[in-house]
């Protein structure tokens, strides 16, 4: 299970606020400040910080807390 | 310099840091502007890049990004460019906005059309957006993901590499035939990338990212140093330290036979590489200075060495003692007369750095880990010396800052301020820019930040619009004394009005203030007011940051201050028949050149 406060950290540095909680249940419908930039720089940055390799079908993924668990939890095996 | 700006870039670093680095830089700039980025492709995050890059030049902007690959439509027919009055505009276009290439049956004819037809777009855009007087920042092309012909692609007249590069030379050619246009060279930055790092599929059939999201720093950084050089915001001066920065070892110690210089070794050939780069930096004017913590005459031996590239009297100043290194940087401040803020600082010791930068958090210094070479790969890949255009003064100014060491030692030793200036046998002239000093003139007013009463900015089109009308007078000033020519270095451009002169421009460069060459100017300027029957000259001052030299210029000259207008002073000279010219060190004469 990826570690959710390290998810935080990265959400907070890009969406620019420090004082946004995350759980596993947000997405772009649940918190404002999530828009379509923001799921690409997530993207980048996980990318980055666990060394994934994605697939065009993983892109459309990151929209949602859930999914992007997902994402991390494949790429471990 | 802040860790987050280091070389290579991190983008992910960048971008989550985008708030820290706002907060320590932004109180710190100096400038302000505008800029609007024309989408090619989708711009995401190179906004906040370029941004960054540019607060790391102590530039502050206000960026709006344009609608979705509406580039061409914004800029030929949209409000949007003009509601928003932008000082920069850039174009983001790429490969990816080539629409067609051409099919392997095409001939020359059939390729020159399509050449024409895909850089048609961007032609008239540079027409349409150059004539709006802001400066604008074009994209040549990349090179191509694939290419399907193999190595021929460069060469069989179909080629999609070949194409690339006639692509370029029409952008080159929009480049040079346009003063306020100017060339981001992706195809550079691509090479630097990688093509394979810079082209990445996923993004772009998802997101119409035309490039990789991590290669958007190398962008940001080349923007920036585009707009600090136009703007006369870049690097001015280089100081270096000596040992394990100019060579290998440490030469109070090892002595110059046993430094590492030169094609005897590995390390030596790599110092060289460094001296040699930093000669190409002094020869296109960038002020070179030593800053290092030995004694003086065994530092200057290094310079003996056989294979130096560098000698003695290529550095503007030499300082070689055991004060802290931020006591020289103040000595270098005066030395040259250019703020701290200019000035890029190279140092094997982090710690050096560090002390430096405690005093002057607005220097750029640059240290490295493994290899020296990584000193230059910094510098020039951070663009901190990029230049828009060389000028012949450019390229002759570092011979001015040597003569300025002499004088500076004259006037140490001559009894008072106005017998020095006597011995300096100072003639100039003053005469009407031409075509010739015209590139020379926009560029002065652009640099000079001190002698500026009103930190007047000017470009090509403006200066040319001035020289061609009848009410306006646009003047230049060249200063010779007995150590050598300085150049251009005065500029005013005057406007007419019935009885009234108005001073729009007057700027003077700091290399020969207190001269008292401004008394000269004056006498030339109410000589010319007279002959055109003008009885008063007005002029304004408003207080920045850096023109606290010229605070009490009109004053002195003899201005009257007749009103202050939020910070702006208004001036009025009043030409009565009891007027006397007051210069009395330089031998001054008008003349249309």
């Amino acid at each position: 299970m990826a570690n959710l406060e390290e998810l935080r950290t990265i959400f907070r540095d890009i969406i620019g606020d420090q004082t946004i909680e995350l759980t596993i249940e947000d997405s772009t419908e649940t918190i404002k400040a999530w828009d379509s930039l923001v799921s690409i720089n997530i993207m980048t940055a996980l990318s980055q910080e666990y060394d994934l390799t994605l697939g065009i079908d993983d892109f459309e993924k990151f929209n949602r807390v859930k999914d992007i668990v997902q994402v991390l939890e494949n790429n471990k095996t | 310099m802040l860790e987050h700006f280091q070389y290579p870039f991190d983008s992910t670093r960048l971008y989550r840091s985008r708030k820290d680095i706002r907060e320590k830089l932004t109180q710190r700039s100096q400038r302000q502007i505008k800029l609007y980025i024309l989408s090619g492709s989708t711009v995401g995050e190179l906004k906040e890049f370029i941004d960054l890059f540019l607060l790391n030049f102590g530039i502050r902007a206000e960026v709006k990004v344009g609608d979705y690959n509406a580039f061409y439509e914004e800029a030929m027919f949209g409000e949007q460019i003009a509601s928003f009055d932008p000082d920069w505009i850039y174009v983001h276009t790429s490969i990816r906005n080539v629409r067609r290439f051409p099919s392997i049956e095409d001939g020359q004819q059939d390729v020159d059309a399509l050449v024409l037809s895909e850089t048609e777009r961007l032609s008239q855009i540079a027409e349409k957006l150059s004539g709006r007087g802001c400066k604008i920042i074009l994209n040549n092309f990349e090179r191509p993901v694939f290419r399907s012909i193999g190595n021929l692609s460069s060469i069989h007249t179909a080629g999609s590499n070949r194409f690339v590069r006639l692509l370029n030379d029409v952008i080159e050619g929009l480049v040079t035939a346009n003063e306020n246009v100017f060339l981001n060279d992706i195809d550079y930055l691509s090479s630097v990338v990688g093509l394979d790092n810079w082209h990445d599929w996923n993004y772009w059939s998802s997101f119409k990212y035309a490039m990789a999201p991590t290669a958007m720093p190398w962008i940001g950084s080349s923007i920036a140093s585009i707009i600090a050089a136009g703007d006369g915001a870049a690097k001015k001066a280089l100081l270096c330290d000596l040992d394990n920065t100019l060579w290998g070892g440490t030469i109070g110690d090892e002595g110059v036979e046993k430094i590492a210089l030169g094609p005897d070794t590995a390390k030596g050939e790599i110092f060289s590489e460094v001296q040699s780069y930093i000669k190409d930096l002094k020869s296109r004017g960038i002020a070179i200075a030593v800053n290092s913590k030995n004694n003086e005459e065994n530092a200057r031996s290094g310079f003996s060495h056989d294979s130096t590239e560098l000698q003695c009297e290529d550095f503007a100043e030499f300082l070689a003692n055991w004060n802290p290194k931020s006591q020289n940087v103040s000595e270098i401040e005066k030395s040259l007369n250019i703020s701290a803020d200019s000035f890029v600082f190279l140092d094997d010791s982090p710690a050096e750095i560090a002390e430096v930068e405690m005093h002057f958090p607005e220097i750029l210094a640059f240290s490295y880990k493994k290899t020296p070479i990584e000193l230059i790969t910094q510098i020039d890949r951070i663009g901190v010396f990029e230049q828009i255009s060389i000028s012949a003064e450019d390229t002759e100014r570092q011979s001015f800052f040597q003569s300025n060491q002499k004088r500076e030692r004259l006037r140490q030793s001559s009894g008072s301020l106005q017998e020095y200036l006597q011995s300096l046998n100072m003639t100039a002239q003053v005469s009407e820019v031409n075509t010739d000093t015209k590139d020379r003139c926009v560029q002065l007013v652009n640099k000079t930040n001190q002698f500026n009463p009103m930190t007047r900015r000017i470009d090509g089109s403006y200066l040319h619009s001035c020289m061609e009308r009848e009410d306006c007078l646009t003047l230049n000033v060249r200063l010779q004394d007995r150590y050598g020519n300085n150049g251009i270095t005065s500029v005013l451009i005057v406007s007419f009005k019935e009885h009234v002169a108005e001073i729009d421009v007057w700027v003077m460069s700091c290399r020969v203030f207190n001269r008292e060459l401004e008394l000269a100017i004056f006498d030339v300027l109410v000589d010319q007011c007279r002959q055109r029957g003008i009885t008063r000259i007005e002029a304004a001052y408003k207080p920045s940051a850096k023109n606290g030299y010229v605070k009490n210029l009109y004053g002195d000259l003899g201005f009257d201050c007749v009103s202050e207008i939020e910070d702006t002073k208004h001036y009025c000279f009043e030409i009565n028949e009891s007027w006397q010219p007051r210069n009395k060190m330089i031998e001054i004469s008008y003349g249309k050149p």
